[in-house]
């Protein structure tokens, strides 16, 4: 099968799959308790102004008329406004975005800093010393909750030391350096967890190649060292580390939720928590829509990369281990 | 919006001379509405123009639409904002953007004289029109608006001219300054922009907005009131909630914070650079809703046995941190309808009476009541609960706590689907036929603690209707005995509005809803 079969196959099924979430994700918005009308009008409001209210939004229409018009709107790129702000949704959606992907490049550029190189330290010497203390430091890492240390260190970096903001995210076209201290906790504490994934898994997949035949074969050839590493055992080890970083990705995309709140970083986890605690519908939906999206177009792009890089996987006799 | 972390340092040094005389001062009250000489706050000296003031709270701005109360929306509105008129803490009216007013001896009509020379933030003049427009907006059911039950003895808006209107009334008009109080004005144009873009005769203007962060309001220089504002910019940063809020205090990211939680304020008071107030006269009071249709409930002997084994004291000390009394009647002190001797009398604790009423009225211990707290949005709530709870606990009644998130909490309030409820309300310092008209839990029909009696909606009425001081005390004081006896709302405490702020912020004041006013705010740098 060619690479570009395999694509167009994948992307139609991406398209089937989000007709499908975007149904689900419409009877799953509508069949939380409580609606976004008694919430607006707030306590005090009389049953006649909630109707009023709840029909201004267009609930008062047949189940299916509103997911109809929502599909059909949401096709023309219009997602509907927020029930609370009357802001288009798209535009707090696109609001919230570039917060995300900032926090998430800096933590996976952070992690991938960390969780590399010492996944392949810690596979290349196995029981060193050096690999006990990467496998400490990855089992602190992985046990340690994000939200405890992400508390601890805004304790101790802006509380006590003044270094650094308690939260809050400052764009870093008005104040680089401003930038850079806001992003510094936030990034450091997802990088935390990361980094320990990551080296875990570099580390096992590094392991798993080194003992290949083929690299035997290749030391045995009299390869150096070195040429056997780069040309055999990491370009093996790449692959699946493609597919685990692909994985992580979409969920550092879809919004460190608890992360964003603690620190008031406006992302889309922040969004997203915002939507359903006020039943804004449309905003919910469309958030959902997204996380959908992405996570789908990710492992696209995962699976792609794999076969690209994989001709097993595209002949379809699958790899052997 | 993230300042330099030197200043803290620096400030510190100052504030310790700043504190030992704020320390001599303590934790004193100050009297509400501007209008009044209560520049209490902590800088010293004549106000300074200039300078960015950064106001911190739990939670964004959420409409434009000054129709709309939540309290997230407290710092714009008064800012972007004016009325015609505002209440002092004698609940008279003071003038506004309405210079004076009259009305016809049968007082069916109420005359407002308009000021002059006002402008909207847009350019575009304020008159008598935009103040027909904005009624408009007010009273269509659409919108939502709070007051809208207050302004429903307006029968008509007459026109008369640029600066004269005219409210006819089909009914004594008791709420009409109430709703004057709270009604902001707007000009006259695309009703659907409200919400998205506001256009004021405020002290400020929007500059900016960054949805779930924060917005800039700058100084509107054509402002009508001279002098004033004196503050360049005011940054309004939504912290994620009270504890963000709180750190960004005092790690010096801010400079003001309303409504700190009671329980933090004295740890606040102790910080350097750091005052707080607990301001004297509250609209808030909280209050146990008990739903009169649930089964086990729908005897008043064992609801008032209820309110008997509540003891209010210890709220008022533990979870108010010892700022207010106990209450049990629904009103603030500076309401007509407060009564020295009734809350003496009414307010009692005594467990023993309680336990006599349950059993002479035969309750049957076996069910469980549930008490519905929304969660994470008032802590006083929750811990209320607790000490309820337990207190109930001791003569014999089973409760159950269920804390609720926003959406379920308002859905089980709306669906009466409780059979206690923890909660708040407003408006107690206002004309008590305003509180009842304008809140669920006081209205005589359709209350959300579904109480209703002739007896009740009589009483109300007439005191709607009643304009003679005298007599409206007398129908006060039946009321306030039929609301103690049929113990339908357990008012326990009131909430008073506190804040917290830097010391070098002076100047502040608020209205009589706890809305903050910012035009007379000033920072001393």
């Amino acid at each position: 099968m060619s690479m570009t079969r395999y694509v167009a196959g994948r992307l139609a099924q991406i398209v089937l799959l989000a007709f499908l979430a975007s149904l689900l994700i419409f009877m799953f918005s509508r069949a939380l308790p409580g609606d976004p009308a008694t919430l607006y009008a707030g306590p005090d409001a009389t049953a006649e102004t909630v109707a009023a209210v709840r029909s201004s939004f267009g609930l008062d229409d047949p189940i299916f008329v509103q997911y109809w018009r929502w599909l059909t709107e949401a096709l023309q790129g219009n997602f509907g406004q927020s029930y609370n702000s009357r802001l288009p949704v798209s535009e707090l959606v696109v609001g919230a975005l570039p917060a995300t992907l900032q926090l998430a490049a800096a933590g996976l550029l952070l992690a991938l800093i960390i969780g590399l190189p010492t996944g392949v330290i810690s596979a290349l010497k196995p029981g060193s010393k050096a690999d006990y203390a990467i496998t400490t430091y990855n089992g602190l890492a992985l046990s340690i909750p994000g939200f405890w240390l992400a508390i601890l260190l805004i304790i101790l970096f802006a509380l006590v030391l003044g270094l650094l903001p308690a939260g809050g995210r400052v764009s870093f076209l008005d104040d680089p350096a401003g930038a850079l201290r806001a992003i510094a906790l936030p990034a450091v504490v997802l990088a935390f967890r990361l980094s320990a994934v990551l080296s875990r898994f570099t580390r096992t997949v590094v392991l798993e190649a080194l003992n290949d035949d083929h690299v035997l074969t290749a030391t045995a050839k009299g390869l150096s060292r070195r040429a056997v590493l780069t040309r055999h055992v990491f370009r093996n080890a790449v692959v699946p580390l493609i597919t685990i970083i692909a994985v992580e990705v979409a969920e550092l995309l879809n919004g460190a939720v608890i992360l964003e709140a603690l620190f008031g970083w406006p992302g889309m986890g922040w969004l997203s928590v915002d939507a359903v605690q006020t039943r804004d519908y449309l905003l919910l939906q469309a958030m959902l829509l997204v996380f959908v999206l992405v996570t789908l177009s990710l492992n696209l792009l995962a699976d792609v990369t794999h076969a690209r890089l994989d001709p097993r996987v595209r002949t379809r006799r699958g790899a052997v281990r | 919006m993230v300042q330099h972390q030197r200043r803290w340092r620096m400030r510190r040094l100052a504030a310790v001379t700043a504190v030992g005389v704020m320390a001599a001062a303590g934790c004193s009250s100050i009297d509400t509405p501007a209008g009044d000489d209560a520049d209490d706050t902590a800088a010293e000296g004549e106000p300074q123009t200039g300078g960015t003031l950064t106001y911190l709270q739990a939670g964004d701005v959420s409409t434009f639409d000054p129709a709309m109360l939540p309290q997230v929306n407290y710092v714009m509105l008064p800012q972007l904002f004016d009325t015609l008129i505002s209440l002092d803490a004698e609940l008279e009216p003071q003038p506004e953007l309405a210079e004076s007013w009259e009305f016809s001896d049968d007082r069916s009509q109420l005359t407002l004289h308009l000021k002059e020379g006002v402008v909207f933030h847009d350019g575009t003049p304020f008159t008598a029109q935009s103040v027909a427009f904005t009624l408009e907006h007010y009273r269509d059911p659409e919108v939502g608006a709070l007051i809208r039950p207050l302004l429903a003895a307006v029968s008509e808006v007459e026109v008369v001219d640029d600066t004269t209107v005219v409210l006819h009334f089909s009914e004594e008009p008791v709420s009409v300054f109430d709703a004057l109080d709270l009604m902001f004005i707007i000009p006259e144009g695309d009703r659907d922009r409200i919400a998205t873009e506001p256009i004021g005769t405020g002290p400020f203007e929007l500059e900016s907005r960054q949805p779930g962060v924060g917005l800039t309001l700058v100084r509107n220089e054509d402002y009508w009131k001279d002098g004033q504002p004196y503050l360049d910019q005011i940054e309004v940063v939504a912290a994620r909630d009270q504890q963000a809020a709180i750190v960004q205090l005092e790690s010096d990211a801010g400079d003001i914070l309303l409504r700190p939680q009671y329980s933090d304020l004295a740890r606040l008071e102790d910080q350097d650079g750091i005052s707080t107030r607990v301001l004297d006269i509250s609209p808030n009071m909280l209050s146990l809703h008990v739903n009169v249709a649930s089964p086990e409930l729908v005897d008043a002997n064992v609801r008032k046995a209820i309110s008997l084994a509540i003891n209010r004291e210890r709220i008022a000390e533990t979870v108010l941190a010892g700022t207010v009394e106990p209450a049990c009647l629904p009103w603030s002190e500076g309401s007509p309808a407060y009564n020295e001797k009734q809350v003496r009398e009414g307010c009692a604790y005594d467990p023993a009476e309680a336990e006599r009423l349950l059993a002479d009225a035969g309750y049957d211990g076996s069910a469980e009541l549930s008490i519905v707290v929304q969660s994470g949005v008032e802590p006083a709530y929750a811990a209320a609960a607790e000490i309820i709870a337990e207190d109930l606990r001791q003569i014999g009644v089973t409760v159950a706590i269920e804390p609720a998130e926003e959406a379920e909490a308002a859905r089980r309030l709306d669906q009466r689907d409780y059979d206690l409820y923890s909660k708040g309300y407003g408006r107690a310092n206002r004309d008590p036929v305003t509180a009842i008209r304008s809140t669920a839990a006081w209205r005589p029909d359709d209350g959300v603690t579904n109480y209703a009696s002739p007896e009740y909606t009589d009483l109300v009425n007439r005191a709607a209707a009643e304009t003679d001081p005298q007599a409206r005390q007398q129908i006060f004081e039946q009321l306030n005995q039929l609301i103690l006896d049929e113990s339908f709302m357990l008012t326990i405490t009131s909430l008073p509005t506190t804040f917290a702020f830097a010391d070098h912020v002076g100047g502040l004041t608020t209205n009589l809803e706890g809305m903050p006013l910012l035009d007379e705010a000033w920072i001393s740098e």
